[in-house]
C-alpha cells in the first residue's frame, strides 16, 4: 500500500517537473509548481486516511527527489560536454567516484571510523574538514582528472577521449579497490559527515549550541528532516549549474562549442583553437560531475569503489541526456528525473516477481541473479531504439542559442548527409 | 622537417622496448620467466586485439562491445566444456580411463563452440544494430557498442550468474627449464624436468644464476595456439582473395564497393574473424588465469585497447606488436620487478603506456598519421 | 545505338540537389567528354550513374534495361567500370593485388587479364610488388585505370583521369584512353583538361550548375564561340 502510493507520488512529481521545465508560460509553471503541492497535499491526506504514515512517505520522496537531483547535476555536467560539445566521455562514473571520494576523505572525522580501520598506507587519515571544503576539493580534483585526460586525447578522433576516459574510470576503480590506506578498499568508508547536520538537526542529548561564523545558529530540525534540507542544497546546486549552463549557451563561447560539434574542421578553419575550447569544456563538464559525486557520498553517507559502477553511473546518465534530448538543459534534469523513476520504480518489480523460478536447466534465482541484468537490457534496447529511431531525444535541442534572435526567426537546419564517402 | 622529429620519437620508443627488455632479462629477478609469461599473455591479448582493430580500421568506430563478445564466447566455452566432460565418457567407454584426455577434447570442443557463440552474436548484433548505423557518425556507433557492451554483459549474469568460474581442465605441475650451471661443476647445464628433479640436481628449484622458466602444458598450447592462429590469419590477409578484398576494405569502403567487391559479405568476415578470436582469448583467459567472471571482459578490453593503440589503430600487425610489448611490460613492472605496484594494477599499467603513447605519438609504432573524423 | 542514357536525372547529396534533370547519352563505342567548371556537378553525375548515389528522379538505362537504382556492385557485373576523380587505389594493396580487387567479382584465375594490363600499362608490371600508396600521381592514375580494365568493360567512366598530372603524363594519359576506346570500350569522361578532351571525343557535354548548357560533336563545341569563352578559357 505504501508503495503505491510512494510511486503516486513520484509520478505526480515527474508530471510537475515535466510541466515546469517544457512550457514557458510563467503562468502554467506556477500552476505547475503548485498543483504538484496540492496533489502531494491530498496524497497525504489519503495515506494518512488508509493507515499509511506520511512520515515514510515524504522520506521516501525526498530521498527519491535527492537522488534524481545528483543524477540531474551529472546529466547537465555531460550536456556541456556530449551536447553542446560532443565530447565522448564514458567514464562518468569516474569522475562522479573521485568527487566522492576527495570529499569524503577531507570531511571524514577519524573518530567515526571503526577501530583499526584504514591507517595502513601513507594517507592513512582522515581530514575532518567543513562540508564545504570537501565539496570545492571534489570539483577541483575531478577537473584536474579531466585535465590529464583531456590532455592526451583531446587532440585526437573522438574515440580516444572515449577510450581514454572509460579507462580512467576502470583504473579509479582499481585505485580505490587497492589503496586501502586511503579508502578502505571494498570494505568503504561509512559515517560520512553531512553537511550542517550537527549543527541544524536536534540532537538526541543536549549539546552545546553550534556556531557558524561566529553566529549562533538554532537548531531546527527533527533528524527525519534533515533530507529535506539536503534537498535544497541539491536543488541549490542543480540551479546554479543550469543557470550557468544556460548563460554558456548563449555566449559567444557556447556558439564555439556547438561549432567545434557541428563541424570541428570548419570552426578550426575560422581559426578557432579548437583544442582549448574542448579542454575547458570537458573540465567544466568533469568540475560538475565532481561536485555530483560530493553531494551523492554526503547524503548516502557512505562510499565504497562501487561507485566506479559503470552502469548505473555512466550509462544510466548517458541514456539520461539522450532520452531527455542532448545540448538541452531542461531536457538533461528532466531525463534524470524520469529515468531515475524508471530505475528506481522498476525496483517495485523485485517485490512482485517470484524470488526463485524453476525451470529445466535447474533454480534460478530472480531477485539476485535475473532482476539486475534483465533491468539493464530493457535500458539498453530503450537507448538503441532511441538512437535508431529518435536520434534528438525528447525535448531535442533548443535552436534558440542567442539572445539577439528571435526564436521564430532561426530557420529549420537542413542536415545534408552524403550517401557515398 | 616534421616527418623526421616523429621518426625520432618512433626511434626512442623502439628504444625504451628495447632496453626495458634488456633490464628485464638482466636486472630483474626471474625476469626471464617473467618475459616468457608476457609474451603468452601478450599472445592472448594479441588474439582479442585484432578484432578490435579489424573493426576499428573497416568499420571507423571503437567498438566497445569487443571485451564482452570475448567474455560472451568464453562462457559458452564454459557451459560447453563441463557438458563434454561429463558426456565424453559415457560416449566413448575407452574415455572413461583418461580423465586427462576427456579434457583436453572437451576444452577444446568448447573452444571452437565458443568461437562459433562468439560469431553468432557478433553477427547478430551488426545486422540488427550497427549495420543500421553504417552511414552513421562514429560517435553514434560508439554509444551503441557501449550499449551492447552492457547488454551483453548483463545477459552473461543472467545465464552464468556473477560468480567466478573456472574450465574443467585440471590444476597442471609445471615442467622446469633450467639454464646455468646448476650443480655447481663449473660447466653449463641444460635441464627440461619436473621440479623434483631438479631439485635433486641443484638443490634448489631456482639455482644461484641460472635461468629457469617453468611451463604447463596449458600454456605450451596458449602459447603455440595463439602465434599458429596469428599467423594463419596473416596468410588470410595476405594471400586469400577475402583477405586482400577486407584490406581493401579498410583501405577505401567506396571505392571497394566501385569495385565490385561485396562490402557487407566482408564486414561479416571482419565480425566472424574478430569475435572468433576473441572468444579463444576468453577461453585463454579463463585457463591462464583460473577463473572468468563477467566482468573480466570489460578488463580486458582496457589492455585490449592499450594494445591497440601502442601498436598503431588500425593496424593489424600493430596490433599484434602492442599485444607483445603489454603484456610483457605487464608481467615485468607488477610484482617481480617493482614490488610496490600491485599485481591488480596490470590495467594500469596497460592504460599508463597508452597514456603516454597517445601524447607522444598519437598514431602508435606502426600507425600511420591519424585522421580526424 | 545507344548504349548509356541518362535522363533527366536529379539527384544531390542529402537535401541538396545538384544535378537538376541532367540529360546525357553514350553510344557504342564512343568516347564522350563531359565539361564544365569546377563544382558543375561532373562527378556527382558519374557518382549517380554509378549506384553510389541514389536519383531522386529520372532514369539511367543500360543497353535499354533500368539500372537507376541498382548497388554498385551489380552495375559492375554489367561490364561497366569507374575510375573515380581521387583516391582512387587501395594505398595499402600492392599494384598486383589492386589489380586483382579490380576483377573481384570473377572466380577465376586472373594471370591472363593481369598480363593484358601490364601490356597496356607496362610501367605497372615493373612496380607490381609495390605498395600503391608509395606510387607517383601518373602511376596511380594508371593503375586505377588498369584495375578498371581488368574486367573488360564495356563502358568505362573516367573522373579527371589527366588531373594533376604534368603535361607529358597528360598526354600519355589520353594516348592511352585512345588505345583503349580502339578495342573498343566506350569511355565517358571528366576533363578539365577540355581542349585535349574534346579534340579526341566524338561528342561532348558541357555542364554548369547541375544543367546541361551545351553539347554536340567534340569539333563543334570546340569552335562554338560561346563555349569557347566560357569554358574553353577563350
Ligand atoms: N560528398 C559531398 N557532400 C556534399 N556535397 C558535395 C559532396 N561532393 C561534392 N559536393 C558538392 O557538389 C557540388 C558538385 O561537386 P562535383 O560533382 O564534385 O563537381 P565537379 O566534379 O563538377 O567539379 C559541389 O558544390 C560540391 O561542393
Ligand atoms: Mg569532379
Amino acid at each position: 500500500m505504501a508503495q503505491i502510493f510512494a510511486l503516486l507520488l513520484m509520478l505526480s512529481s515527474l508530471a510537475g517537473l515535466w510541466i515546469l521545465l517544457t512550457r514557458k508560460s510563467r503562468r502554467t509553471r506556477w500552476a505547475a509548481l503548485l498543483g504538484t503541492f496540492a496533489v502531494w497535499a491530498l496524497l497525504l491526506v489519503g495515506a494518512q486516511a488508509v493507515g499509511v504514515p506520511p512520515d515514510r512517505m515524504f522520506s521516501f520522496l525526498s530521498a527519491f527527489l535527492i537522488i534524481a537531483g545528483i543524477y540531474a547535476v551529472l546529466t547537465l555536467g555531460l550536456n556541456i560536454q556530449w551536447g553542446y560539445t560532443g565530447l565522448f566521455n564514458i567514464g562518468v562514473a569516474g569522475f562522479f567516484g573521485v568527487g566522492a571520494y576527495v570529499s569524503t576523505i577531507l570531511v571524514q572525522d577519524p573518530a567515526k571510523m571503526a577501530v583499526g580501520a584504514g591507517l595502513e598506507g601513507f594517507f592513512a587519515t582522515y581530514f575532518n574538514q567543513p562540508f564545504l571544503v570537501g565539496f570545492v576539493a571534489a570539483m577541483v580534483a575531478s577537473g584536474l582528472t579531466a585535465l590529464i585526460v583531456g590532455f592526451a586525447t583531446l587532440r585526437l578522433r573522438a574515440d580516444y577521449l572515449a577510450i581514454a576516459t572509460i579507462g580512467i574510470a576502470e583504473i579509479l576503480r582499481l585505485i580505490a579497490t587497492n589503496e586501502r590506506g586511503l579508502t578502505e578498499g571494498n570494505r568503504g568508508i561509512p559515517n560520512i559527515p553531512q553537511p550542517l547536520h550537527e549543527c541544524i538537526v536536534i540532537p538526541l542529548q543536549e549539546s552545546p549550541p553550534c556556531r557558524l561564523l561566529g553566529i549562533e545558529i538554532p537548531r531546527f530540525l527533527e533528524p527525519a528532516q534533515y533530507n529535506w534540507f539536503y534537498l535544497v542544497l541539491v536543488l541549490g546546486v542543480i540551479f546554479v549549474a543550469f543557470l550557468a549552463l544556460e548563460r554558456i549557451a548563449r555566449s559567444p563561447w557556447g556558439r564555439s562549442l556547438r561549432a567545434i560539434r557541428e563541424d570541428e574542421d570548419a570552426a578550426l578553419a575560422l581559426g578557432k583553437n579548437t583544442f582549448r575550447f574542448k579542454m575547458q569544456a570537458f573540465v567544466v563538464g568533469a568540475v560538475i560531475m565532481g561536485a555530483a559525486g560530493s553531494l551523492w557520498a554526503h547524503f548516502v553517507k557512505f562510499v565504497d569503489p562501487q561507485i566506479f559502477d559503470a552502469i548505473s553511473r555512466t550509462f544510466l546518465v548517458w541514456v539520461m541526456l539522450i532520452v531527455g534530448g542532448t545540448g538541452n538543459n531542461r531536457g538533461a534534469i528532466l531525463g534524470a528525473f524520469i529515468m531515475w523513476g524508471i530505475w528506481s520504480g522498476t525496483n517495485f518489480l523485485n517485490d512482485v516477481l517470484p524470488p526463485t523460478l524453476e525451470t529445466p536447466i535447474g533454480r534460478i534465482d530472480v531477485a539476485a541473479q535475473l532482476f539486475g541484468p534483465l533491468r539493464i537490457m530493457a535500458i539498453v534496447i530503450i537507448l538503441e531504439l532511441i538512437l535508431l529511431f529518435r536520434p534528438r531525444g525528447l525535448l531535442g535541442e533548443e535552436r534558440v542559442t542567442s539572445t539577439m534572435i528571435e526564436p521564430s526567426a532561426v530557420p529549420a537546419k537542413p542536415k545534408a548527409e552524403p550517401a557515398s564517402d | 622537417m616534421r616527418s623526421q622529429r616523429v621518426d625520432i620519437v618512433k626511434w626512442a620508443i623502439w628504444g625504451v622496448i628495447v632496453l626495458g627488455l634488456l633490464w628485464g632479462l638482466f636486472f630483474v629477478k626471474n625476469g626471464p620467466q617473467f618475459i616468457v609469461s608476457g609474451i603468452r599473455f601478450g599472445s592472448i591479448l594479441m588474439l582479442g586485439a585484432i578484432g578490435l582493430t579489424l573493426t576499428y580500421r573497416i568499420l571507423n568506430f571503437a567498438n566497445f562491445s569487443h571485451g564482452d563478445i570475448l567474455i560472451f564466447g568464453a562462457y559458452v566455452a564454459l557451459t560447453v566444456d563441463w557438458w563434454l566432460v561429463g558426456q565424453l565418457p559415457e560416449w566413448f567407454p575407452r574415455l572413461a580411463e583418461a580423465d586427462t584426455a576427456v579434457r583436453w577434447l572437451a576444452i577444446v570442443g568448447a573452444m571452437i563452440v565458443g568461437a562459433i557463440g562468439a560469431i553468432l552474436i557478433a553477427l547478430l548484433i551488426d545486422k540488427l544494430i550497427y549495420s543500421r548505423l553504417r552511414r552513421s557518425a562514429a560517435v553514434v556507433l560508439v554509444i551503441a557498442s557501449f550499449g551492447m557492451a552492457l547488454f551483453l554483459r548483463a545477459l552473461v549474469q543472467a545465464i552464468w550468474g556473477v560468480g567466478n568460474q573456472a574450465y574443467a581442465m585440471r590444476t597442471q605441475l609445471p615442467t622446469f627449464y633450467a639454464f646455468g650451471d646448476l650443480n655447481g661443476d663449473g660447466r653449463f647445464d641444460v635441464f627440461v624436468g619436473a621440479m623434483k628433479d631438479l631439485l635433486a640436481l641443484a638443490g634448489t628449484a631456482r639455482p644461484e644464476g641460472a635461468v629457469v622458466i617453468t611451463m604447463t602444458p596449458v600454456q605450451w598450447v596458449t602459447l603455440i595456439v595463439s602465434l599458429t592462429l596469428v599467423t594463419l590469419l596473416h596468410f588470410f590477409l595476405k594471400y586469400t582473395k577475402t583477405g586482400k578484398a577486407m584490406r581493401a576494405l579498410a583501405d577505401n569502403m567506396d571505392l571497394a564497393r566501385v569495385t565490385g567487391i561485396n562490402a557487407e559479405r566482408i564486414i561479416r568476415w571482419t565480425w566472424a574473424i574478430g569475435a572468433g578470436l576473441a572468444a579463444i582469448a576468453g577461453v585463454f583467459i579463463g585457463l591462464n588465469w583460473g577463473i572468468i567472471t563477467p566482468n573480466t571482459g570489460a578488463l580486458v578490453l582496457l589492455s585490449l585497447f592499450a594494445a591497440v593503440i601502442l601498436g598503431g589503430i588500425g593496424s593489424p600487425y600493430g596490433a599484434m606488436l602492442g599485444a607483445l610489448v603489454i603484456g610483457i611490460a605487464q608481467n615485468l613492472l607488477v610484482a617481480p620487478a617493482i614490488p610496490q605496484i600491485n599485481s591488480q594494477y596490470k590495467p594500469a599499467i596497460a592504460f599508463a603506456m597508452m597514456i603516454v603513447m597517445l601524447l607522444i605519438r598519437p598514431q602508435g609504432l606502426l600507425g600511420e598519421a591519424e585522421r580526424k573524423g | 545505338m545507344s548504349l548509356l542514357k541518362v535522363e533527366n536525372v536529379t539527384a544531390g547529396y542529402g537535401e541538396m540537389d545538384i544535378l537538376h534533370g541532367v540529360h546525357m547519352e553514350l553510344r557504342e563505342g564512343e568516347i564522350v567528354a563531359l565539361i564544365g567548371p569546377n563544382g558543375a556537378g561532373k562527378s556527382t553525375l558519374m557518382k549517380t550513374i554509378f549506384g553510389l548515389l541514389r536519383p531522386r528522379a529520372g532514369t539511367i538505362t543500360f543497353r535499354g534495361q533500368d539500372i537507376t537504382r541498382r548497388a554498385p556492385d551489380q552495375i559492375v557485373r554489367l561490364g561497366i567500370c569507374y575510375v573515380p576523380q581521387t583516391d582512387n587505389v587501395f594505398p595499402s594493396l600492392t599494384v598486383k593485388e589492386n589489380l586483382e580487387m579490380g576483377a573481384f567479382i570473377l572466380n577465376e584465375d586472373l594471370s591472363g587479364r593481369i598480363e593484358r594490363v601490364y601490356q597496356v600499362f607496362p610501367d605497372l608490371e615493373r612496380f607490381h610488388n609495390k605498395k600503391a600508396g608509395s606510387l607517383s600521381g601518373g602511376q596511380r592514375q594508371m593503375l586505377a585505370m588498369g584495375r578498371a580494365l581488368m574486367l573488360d568493360p564495356q563502358v568505362l567512366l573516367l573522373d579527371e583521369p589527366s588531373a594533376g598530372l604534368a603535361p607529358k603524363l597528360v598526354e600519355l594519359i589520353f594516348e592511352k584512353i585512345v588505345d583503349i576506346n580502339e578495342t573498343g570500350v566506350s569511355i565517358l569522361m571528366v576533363e578539365q583538361n577540355a581542349k585535349q578532351a574534346l579534340k579526341m571525343a566524338d561528342r561532348g557535354y558541357v555542364l554548369a550548375t547541375g544543367r546541361n548548357r551545351f553539347e554536340g560533336t567534340g569539333e563543334e563545341l570546340l569552335n562554338d564561340p560561346q563555349v569557347a569563352k566560357l569554358y574553353l578559357g577563350g
